[in-house]
C-alpha cells in the first residue's frame, strides 16, 4: 500500500512538471512465466503493485537495487 | 560468415526494442534478418550454425530464451552445440545470463553478453509504429545499439560490454525521470559478460549512409495486445 501511494505520489509530481503527454509504459522482456504483465502503462502501476506480489518484487529490485 | 540475428516482434516491449534494431543493426548485416514470423526455432537452427556472431532479442527466463510469439529458441540441454560453438552471443532478453549464458559458454560459445534479471525500461506506447523514435526508450536501448555497433566494428566483448555499461551511466546521470533512471541503472547492475572477453568477430561494413540519414517507414503490423 505504501509503496502504490509512494508510485501515486511520483505520478502526481511528473503531471505537475507539465511534460508533453504520451503514454509511458514500464516494459520487461520476461516470459509468460511471470505473473506480471510485459507492459504496465505508468498510472497503472499503483494498482499492480497491490495487486501483484511477483510485480511488487520486480519494483523492490529496482527501486532499491536488492538482488533477488 | 554471415549474422544471426532473431528479432521479435509481436507486442509492446519486443516492438520497443525490434525498433531500434532494425534502425540501427539491421542495415549492417547479411543476409536477412529472422525478424517477426522468421523468429523461430527452424530458421534459427539452419543459420546459428554458420554464423560467427548471434544477436537475439525476444523474451526470455534463466533457462530459456524464446523469439516470435515465445517459441523457443534456445533452451538449456535442448539445443544442438553446433548452433552457438565459437560464437559471440547476445541475447536482449530477461535473466537468460544466470543459467542459459553459463551453458552456452559450457558447450562451446567464445562469448555470452546478456542480463541476470529482468530487462527492464520505459517506453511510449504512443510510438509503437515508429519505435526507433521513442527518447524515453532510447535511454535504455540505445547503449544496447552502442555495444552491438562495437562488436560488428571489430571490438572485443569487453570492449563492447564496457560501451554499453558506460552508456547506462552517462544516461543516467543527465536523467531527470526518477523511474527511468532506476531502469538504467538495474540494467547496468544486471548486465554481464561472460566467457573471452577478448573475442571478437569479423568487421562488418559501417550503416550505409541513406540508413544513417533517413529511419525505417512506420511499422503498420499490429501487435498481440
Amino acid at each position: 500500500m505504501a509503496a502504490a501511494e509512494a508510485f501515486q505520489r511520483y505520478q502526481e509530481a511528473k503531471k505537475a512538471e507539465g511534460r508533453p503527454s504520451s503514454k509511458p509504459t514500464l516494459v520487461n522482456l520476461s516470459t509468460r512465466a511471470k505473473t506480471y504483465p510485459n507492459a504496465v502503462p505508468l498510472d497503472e502501476i499503483p494498482k499492480q503493485l497491490e495487486e501483484n506480489p511477483e510485480f511488487f518484487e520486480l519494483m523492490k529490485r529496482i527501486v532499491t537495487k536488492e538482488k533477488s | 560468415m554471415p549474422t544471426t540475428v532473431l528479432i521479435a516482434d509481436f507486442d509492446l516491449p519486443t516492438r520497443s526494442a525490434s525498433g531500434f534494431l532494425v534502425r540501427w543493426i539491421v542495415p549492417r548485416l547479411e543476409p536477412i534478418p529472422l525478424y517477426a514470423f522468421l523468429a523461430r526455432r527452424k530458421p534459427f537452427q539452419f543459420s546459428a550454425p554458420q554464423s560467427d556472431i548471434i544477436i537475439g532479442m525476444g523474451h526470455g527466463d534463466k533457462d530459456v530464451f524464446t523469439g516470435q510469439d515465445e517459441v523457443v529458441i534456445l533452451e538449456v540441454s535442448k539445443y544442438d552445440p553446433k548452433e552457438v560453438q565459437e560464437k559471440v552471443i547476445k541475447l536482449l532478453s530477461c535473466q537468460a545470463g544466470m543459467v542459459l549464458g553459463p551453458d552456452l559458454i559450457l558447450n562451446g560459445a567464445e562469448a555470452f553478453l546478456g542480463y541476470v534479471d529482468d530487462y527492464v525500461w520505459v517506453m511510449d506506447a504512443d510510438l509503437a509504429s515508429t519505435p526507433w523514435s521513442d527518447k524515453m526508450a532510447a535511454t535504455s536501448l540505445m547503449p544496447v545499439i552502442d555495444g552491438l555497433n562495437a562488436l560488428l566494428d571489430g571490438k572485443t566483448a569487453g570492449e563492447a560490454y564496457q560501451i554499453e555499461l558506460d552508456g547506462y551511466l552517462k544516461n543516467a546521470e543527465i536523467e531527470e525521470d526518477e523511474l527511468i533512471k532506476s531502469c538504467l541503472e538495474f540494467n547496468y547492475d544486471n548486465a554481464v559478460l561472460l566467457g573471452d572477453r577478448e573475442a571478437r568477430i569479423r568487421r562488418r561494413p559501417p550503416l550505409p549512409l541513406p540508413f544513417r540519414m533517413i529511419p525505417p517507414p512506420p511499422i503498420l503490423v499490429p501487435l498481440r495486445r
